[in-house]
């Protein structure tokens, strides 16, 4: 190169200077690869990147199992219907074979939510070792989504809370790791639930009173799902009290005389009883021109009970079908969150079952009051502690309607003697039951999940 | 990064030959193409002497006598014998016609360097012009077709070429397969439709480590050098004007297996009986369309029309046949015309080339069309001593114009809500021509009449959505190109390169106030209450705009050193280093109430829930589309690239690359991949031991190296990406894209290339061999993860492929008289295996697949197809029968869940064997040349009646006429019995049994072009140097197929590629 260079030639010169200050300047530039290849994608690095993950609405608030209503006996489909249905999932499910298949994302969706809420959790102690104000009330959703779920899938595939065996039943897998590394294993039912409601019990004390939107959780939805959860698990003062506490926060009621009864979906979305908005899905059994409400139940909504004509559209053939879904839809992804009504019923059932019949009829009769047509309520007047109850337990099961509840309050009220129900189905000439504390009140875990996990499966 | 202004130099300078006295200057060119011939000798008889051309062609003869006699030699050339008589009246030039169709000097681009095939050890494919220009057509890539070895279009699945594009068979398995298309030095970025092909020189494959590693990372899939046309120096003007006009036949409808009408209407009647459609009868929450017959047997029931009545109507619907309409009004004969001019030409210091073309084109589908403006100019130039500039610019502006994308009506792509088909009697239009409705959301007797007059028309009208479509994308794509180059010395250059590209696309499509999409939205949200009338979504046409903005920039820099010693040594290396940024930036918006005469448009409410009109279906908001996005891509390398060749004899290459990419979330010290190459060549006919005079030419080449495959959109980190809105919370949310992946790499490719190079005497049959064998290691891949992870897979660098394949090209001349006749050979074998592969836990029916998807099983090929194993049908029911623990079984669910030891390996869904065969015979200015092609050792699925959609999706298939009806049909047939309730699972046995699998293999006739030559050599008075008339037609059909159900493979289940038939002409002057 040297002796080009003494030519002196200033052409060669100058272009050769530029080219090597071209290849330097080429050569030199690290920070030229650092750039983001995508401005939307970001690697969480502070609070609001971790907000945004909790405020994925369809991810965290809008995927978790329903295929326990499919199971219940709030609603039947036709034979015709029936022959109709396109997937042998649905089919199978509807006269509970003990060997349907469970679609797989109603495990995989929940699992999702706490995979989140893990990530969620663990980019925290990073991003903010310190706690703040924000800090806090992102770990309190976080553990309250977490939770939340973990409630689902335990009330699906795993068998009812009960005292006595929970030390020994299968619960679900508890992954409280974003780490996808460790493999999954079935804690106790013990395990659960207490995981379940320590993360609660922590959320209560993080979160805030109020929040913009439904879907992100306060204080007094996880006080609701705290009473929601003992109430599950049969601990009926637990629930009580919590129940308390979170009327005392959110005790607003819809009267249903405000709503329209000629409307397709008279109540909306993130309407005043939503404490927490959540959907449930997972069947087409539950598509509102198919599902068919049980004809004896609708029989059991009074004339003037605005129910009648809110909960349900009359088809013109002597069917009705549900229009009540607290997210102003009708569609088989039915509203499984917290709502104020449930609240009360809550509370009624515990002061029930404690022997405090007044302040039970007086919960039922503040929900009932703004339930039935303005002046035309009768307070219930009963004094008898059973009847109290079976009252209660009628009207919940009323006011609930498709809200996942049913499941898992069967699974519940089957262990006490005298509340047993033996669910019932006809299809043409077959016949179909469902005795009470049935195995297949325990769905099975889909095959994937005992394949790659080797998690034993729910016992047939 | 800096950015450079564009500088553009257009030079056009025509050169005067000087004549003075007894001294003639002139010139000595090829016909065929103008180029000049360097080194042609010429002959002066009068004294003996020889003069040679220099580079550009040109000779000098000094004393020459007033008339003198020249003849003309070159070689691979016909001697050219000229008197001349002094002084000369214009500018002496001499075309030399081409001996023989191959040239035996060739050199190939890497888009680094040009280096001559002969002492290249890479495994190179070059096209040239005359090959390339064989076929017609608007695009670059489609003509490669059927000419090239181990190139295949997989036209399956009706990608666009790019992506449907492999060399020698699939290198990655999530990553992009295609390859890296170069246009003359750069990786090109736009869209490889703006390319005229009138443009091309030369298209060389890079086939090997060898050829292709010098483009680092992305040349795992091999690369296309597209070489453009220049100018030469010294060369006087040159017009070459090309112009076609190319005929598309309409589609052949009648070739898909649509369920007949009659028997489709047959199915609805039984169904009916069973109650089957008396749920979306009584229906009153989404009203779901109805089909005609459905609505008639309906009010038959109803007791509104009779018996007798219902009966012949629906007897009438049965003659129906919806592919005439779509034939009739949907589709029309295309029309394409290509027209371009180029002007070439150069002087000592300067040569420029520059060209024009103009595309138009009318597609079969009514309403789709394309036209293309480009420019393009090239110029280099020598301003001074040692230095060369170059500069070009080519400009493309394009309109595309198709159906709109929310209301298409192509066959097949009109579905009623809840559909996957349209009924086959549909009818689109009445005896007179009348467009027609047809229920597609809601049942018509609803539409007809819901809301008493306060709704707009809620009809629609297959055929007044193709007049209301007002789809059109404009496109402008800018290439500006500089380069400078300083020789030092003879021996070593360094030459500094840029490259700035723009392109800016623009989407409009206009949803008229008239258009169904319109009048069906703005309705699903009116609130009709007593006579008040409230309409959320204005009456007015809605605007959707998708912008999107390419802005690349290359810079590169390079040493190239050339030297020569003691006349054996010969040594060529380049090294450098190079820059490429691209940024593609996109935007997506809505307009409500646009008028496009007033440039007027309303603001709508798109945050409030509002109730969905009777309840149809769910509350919602009004939608807005809208969405930002950005990408950018950066890329660093180092490169080096050397071979020493000894004696012509012995040839040694070596090839280095680092890249380095901004692949997200690594750390810089793992961003880079060092990639290499090695290759060695022997001319074993150079030696002295050589004594096979009838084979002057062999060549054995062996190659060894690496290249890679880049995947930027994964990540180390835990990486989530933000939603700009929701529907439920109107806030923006995060998605998480993907779990940290600490062990990410970048995907390798390593081939090992054996190749032979044969001449026989006189090129009566020259050719290529070579076999490879390719290992890709660390690709991308999902793995089956437990979904209690929250995960249901994980992208992880976890398969590997092993591939080999022979590419076989063979030419020869049978006859060389004055008919000449040439063949081509192309042979291709390709095979590509999974050999690791991290998810093998699924059952069964995650296996078993239409063969259009990748397939990896450890041990089989990446497209492999799987089916459950057949039993034949059951002959009491007409059921599907398959295995149980090898016992026959129509327990269809175990079937569905077992294993994949349970299911029959039928083998690859692409083509295993593959290539062309290609005959041209020249008789003066004649010449005929047919490619036939042929693809073979593959299976395809078709697709077969499927009772679940026939039932719920209206997706019928012309086997239903084959199906089981009674004892003894099971001999003839394998289609299923009807059965009514359903079982789906015995469907999907069926659908994916190997009674649906046959063999693919096929041979067609691509195509045949005719062409007529007049030559200026031979016909003097011609104002041409030369002027072509040609027919070309092509997608002929094929000769044979291995399977007896009549369907053409290749395209899955869409139609073949009609017939196509060009004339055109070609002049050069």
């Amino acid at each position: 190169m040297k002796n080009i260079l003494s030519k002196n030639h200033t052409g060669s010169r100058l272009i050769l200077h530029f080219l090597l200050l071209v290849s330097i300047s080429i050569i030199s530039c690290k920070k030229y690869l650092d750039a983001k290849p995508n401005q939307q994608q970001v690697v969480p690095s502070n609070l609001q990147d971790l907000q945004a993950l909790l405020d994925n609405v369809l991810v965290m608030n809008r995927s978790f199992p329903g295929i326990g209503e499919a199971a219940s006996d709030n609603y039947y489909v036709t034979l015709t219907d029936y022959n109709a249905l396109v997937t042998a999932q649905d089919k199978s499910l509807y006269i509970w074979q003990p060997d349907g298949v469970v679609p797989n994302g109603q495990w995989l969706a929940p699992y999702q939510v706490v995979y989140y809420a893990n990530q969620v959790l663990e980019s925290l102690e990073q991003i903010a070792p310190a706690p703040t104000v924000q800090s806090q009330q992102i770990r309190g959703a976080a553990l309250f989504f977490r939770a939340y779920a973990f409630f689902q899938l335990a009330s699906t595939f795993s068998k009812p809370y009960n005292e006595q065996t929970a030390g020994n039943d299968l619960g679900i897998p508890i992954r409280l790791t974003a780490d996808f590394n460790p493999v999954s294993v079935r804690s106790t039912n013990q395990q659960t639930y207490d995981r379940i409601l320590s993360d609660f019990k922590e959320a209560v004390t993080l979160l805030p009173q109020s929040s913009s939107y439904p879907s992100q959780p306060t204080k007094s939805a996880a006080y609701a799902v705290l009473a929601r959860t003992y109430l599950a698990m049969g601990q009926y003062n637990m629930a009580g009290t919590y129940a308390d506490s979170c009327l005392n926060l959110q005790p607003q009621l819809i009267n249903f005389n405000t709503l329209s009864a000629t409307s397709a979906n008279p109540i909306a979305r993130f309407n005043r009883e939503t404490i927490f908005y959540a959907m449930s899905g997972g069947s087409t059994l539950l598509v509102p021109s198919r599902c068919k409400i049980d004809s004896t139940l609708y029989a059991s909504y009074a004339t003037n009970d605005l129910r009648r004509t809110i909960y349900f559209k009359d088809n013109d053939n002597g069917s009705y079908a549900f229009k009540g879904n607290y997210d102003g839809s009708q569609s088989a992804t039915i509203f499984s969150g917290l709502a104020t009504d449930e609240i009360y019923l809550i509370r009624a059932e515990c002061y029930a079952r404690a022997g405090q019949t007044a302040k039970a009829l007086t919960d039922l009769n503040t929900l009932l009051q703004t339930r039935w047509k303005t002046g035309t309520f009768q307070p219930f007047q009963v004094t008898d502690a059973n009847a109290v109850l079976d009252l209660i337990l009628n009207e919940r099961r009323k006011e609930l309607i498709f809200r996942t509840l049913r499941w898992t309050d069967l699974r519940r009220l089957n262990q006490e003697a005298d509340l047993k129900t033996t669910l019932k189905r006809n299809l043409g000439s077959d016949f179909y039951q469902l005795p009470p504390q049935d195995l297949r009140y325990v769905f099975l875990i889909p095959q994937e999940v005992i394949t790659t996990s080797g998690i034993p499966q729910n016992p047939r | 990064m800096k950015r450079y202004l564009p500088l553009i130099f257009i030079f056009i300078t025509l050169r005067v030959f000087a004549q003075e006295g007894t001294l003639i200057i002139g010139k000595v060119l090829s016909v065929k193409d103008s180029l000049p011939l360097n080194g042609a000798t010429i002959l002066v008889k009068e004294t003996g002497n020889n003069y040679t051309t220099d580079g550009s062609g040109v000779f000098t003869i000094p004393g020459l006598k007033e008339r003198s006699n020249l003849t003309i030699t070159f070689i691979g050339y016909k001697k050219t014998a000229l008197s001349v008589s002094l002084p000369l009246k214009s500018s002496l030039i001499v075309y030399l016609q081409q001996e023989h169709t191959e040239l035996k000097e060739v050199t190939v681009s890497t888009g680094y360097q040009t280096l001559p095939r002969e002492r290249a050890t890479g495994s190179f494919e070059k096209v040239n012009a005359e090959l390339f220009n064989r076929a017609t057509g608007t695009d670059v890539l489609t003509r490669l077709d059927g000419i090239t070895t181990s190139t295949l279009f997989d036209k399956r699945t009706g990608a666009d070429p790019l992506s449907s594009l492999t060399i020698r068979g699939i290198s990655s398995l999530y990553a992009t397969t295609s390859p890296l298309v170069i246009v003359d030095n750069f990786p090109y970025d736009g869209d490889i439709n703006n390319i005229n092909p009138n443009d091309v020189a030369s298209v060389t494959l890079l086939k090997d480590a060898a050829a292709a590693s010098i483009w680092g990372v992305r040349a795992g899939n091999g690369v296309i050098v597209i070489s453009t046309k220049k100018g030469s120096f010294n060369q006087p003007l040159q017009v070459s004007l090309n112009s076609n006009l190319t005929f598309t036949a309409k589609p052949d409808l009648y070739y898909l297996p649509q369920m007949s009408s009659s028997d489709f209407i047959d199915v609805e009647k039984m169904l009916f009986t069973k109650g089957f459609y008396d749920n979306d009868l009584s229906n009153t929450f989404s009203r779901p369309p109805v089909s005609p017959v459905v609505e008639l047997l309906n009010q038959q029931r109803n007791g509104q029309i009779s018996s007798n009545e219902a009966d012949a109507q629906i007897n009438a619907l049965r003659n129906y046949d919806v592919r005439k309409d779509f034939d009739k009004y949907i589709y029309r004969t295309g029309i394409n015309q290509q027209h371009a001019l180029s002007l070439s030409g150069g002087n000592g210091s300067a040569n420029y080339f520059f060209s024009a073309g103009y595309d138009k084109n009318l597609y079969n589908l009514m309403n789709s069309g394309y036209d293309r403006v480009t420019i393009k100019s090239n110029n280099t130039f020598k301003p001074f001593k040692h230095t060369e500039i170059q500069a070009g610019i080519q400009y493309t502006s394009s309109n595309t114009s198709n159906q709109n994308s929310l209301s298409p009506y192509g066959y097949g792509q009109i579905v009623p809500a809840g559909k996957s088909a349209l009924y086959p009697y549909a009818q689109l239009a009445d005896a007179n021509g009348n467009s027609l409705p047809i229920a597609k959301d809601y049942r018509l007797g609803f539409v007809d009449t819901t809301g008493a007059g306060k709704l707009l028309n809620w009809q629609y009208k297959p055929l007044q959505e193709v007049q209301q479509a007002d789809n059109h994308t404009k496109a402008q794509d800018i290439l500006l190109n500089f380069g400078i180059r300083y020789y030092f010395s003879n021996h070593l250059n360094a030459e500094a390169k840029y490259q700035y590209e723009k392109a800016v696309n623009t989407n409009n499509q206009y949803y008229s106030a008239d258009s169904y999409y319109t009048r069906n939205l703005i309705n699903s949200f009116t609130q009709i209450n007593g006579t008040s009338v409230i309409r959320p979504v204005p009456v007015g046409g809605i605007l959707d705009m998708t912008n999107n903005n390419l802005e690349a920039h290359d810079v590169r820099t390079q040493f190239n050193y050339n030297n020569s010693w003691n006349t054996k040594n010969q040594i060529s290396a380049i090294a450098g280093a190079e820059v490429r940024q691209n940024t593609t930036t996109y935007n997506v918006g809505r307009t409500y109430g646009y008028n496009p005469n007033l440039f007027t448009y309303t603001n709508v409410d798109e945050v409030t829930t509002f109730p969905f009109y009777q309840g149809l279906n769910s509350d919602g908001t009004i939608p807005n589309p809208a969405q930002f996005g950005n990408i950018l891509n950066r890329y660093v390398s180092l490169y080096a690239n050397g071979s020493y060749s000894y004696d012509n004899r012995y040839m040694l290459s070596l090839s280095a690359r680092k890249d380095e990419s901004n692949l997200f979330g690594v750390n810089s010290n793992q961003k880079g991949v060092p990639l290499w190459s090695a290759g060695l060549a022997w001319n074993i006919a150079n030696e002295k031991f050589y004594h096979l005079t009838i084979l002057p030419y062999l060549k054995l080449r062996l190659t060894y190296g690496y290249s890679g495959n880049v995947d930027n959109s994964r990540s180390a980190y835990t990486t989530i990406g933000y939603v700009p809105t929701n529907n439920y919370t109107h806030i923006p949310y995060a998605n998480v894209i993907n779990p940290p992946n600490p062990e990410l790499r970048w995907e390798r490719v390593g081939m090992t290339n054996i190749g032979i190079d044969f001449g026989f005497v006189n090129e009566r049959i020259t050719g290529s061999l070579d076999y490879y064998i390719k290992k890709s290691k660390d690709l991308i891949s999902p793995a089956q993860i437990d979904f209690t992870t929250g995960f249901s897979y994980l992208f992880i660098n976890s398969a590997k492929t092993k591939g080999q394949g022979i590419d076989l090209q063979l030419n020869s001349k049978n006859l060389t008289g004055a008919l000449a006749w040439n063949t081509t050979l192309l042979f291709s074998y390709n095979r590509n295996q999974i050999i690791a592969y991290y998810n093998d836990l699924s059952t069964a029916s995650a296996y078993v697949s239409t063969g259009l998807t990748l397939n990896p099983v450890v041990g089989r090929d990446v497209y492999a197809l799987y089916s459950y194993k057949w039993a034949g049908l059951d002959p009491k029911t007409g059921d599907p029968q398959g295995y149980v623990n090898g016992l026959v079984s129509k327990d269809y669910s175990i079937m569905i869940n077992g294993s994949l030891s349970d299911l029959v390996y039928n083998g690859s869904a692409i083509p295993v064997y593959y290539g062309g065969f290609r005959n041209t015979f020249t008789w003066r200015g004649i010449s005929v040349s047919a490619n036939i092609t042929y693809r073979l050792g593959y299976f395809f699925r078709k697709t077969s009646i499927n009772y679940n959609n026939l039932y719920s999706g209206w997706v019928g298939n012309s086997d239903y006429s084959l199906r089981w009806q009674k004892l003894g049909d099971e001999k003839t047939t394998n289609v299923p019995s009807i059965i009514y309730p359903n079982d789906p699972n015995r469907d999907e046995f069926y659908a994916y049994s190997d009674a649906t699998v046959a063999k693919a293999d096929n041979i067609r006739l691509q195509d045949i072009r005719i062409g007529y030559q007049l030559e200026k050599s031979q016909q003097a008075w011609l104002p041409f140097n030369s002027l072509q008339f040609y027919v070309y037609a092509s997608n002929l059909g094929i000769l044979w197929r291995a399977n007896k159900w009549h369907i053409d493979p290749d395209y899955g289940s869409g139609f073949p590629a009609p017939r196509t038939v060009s004339l055109g002409l070609k002049a050069d002057f």
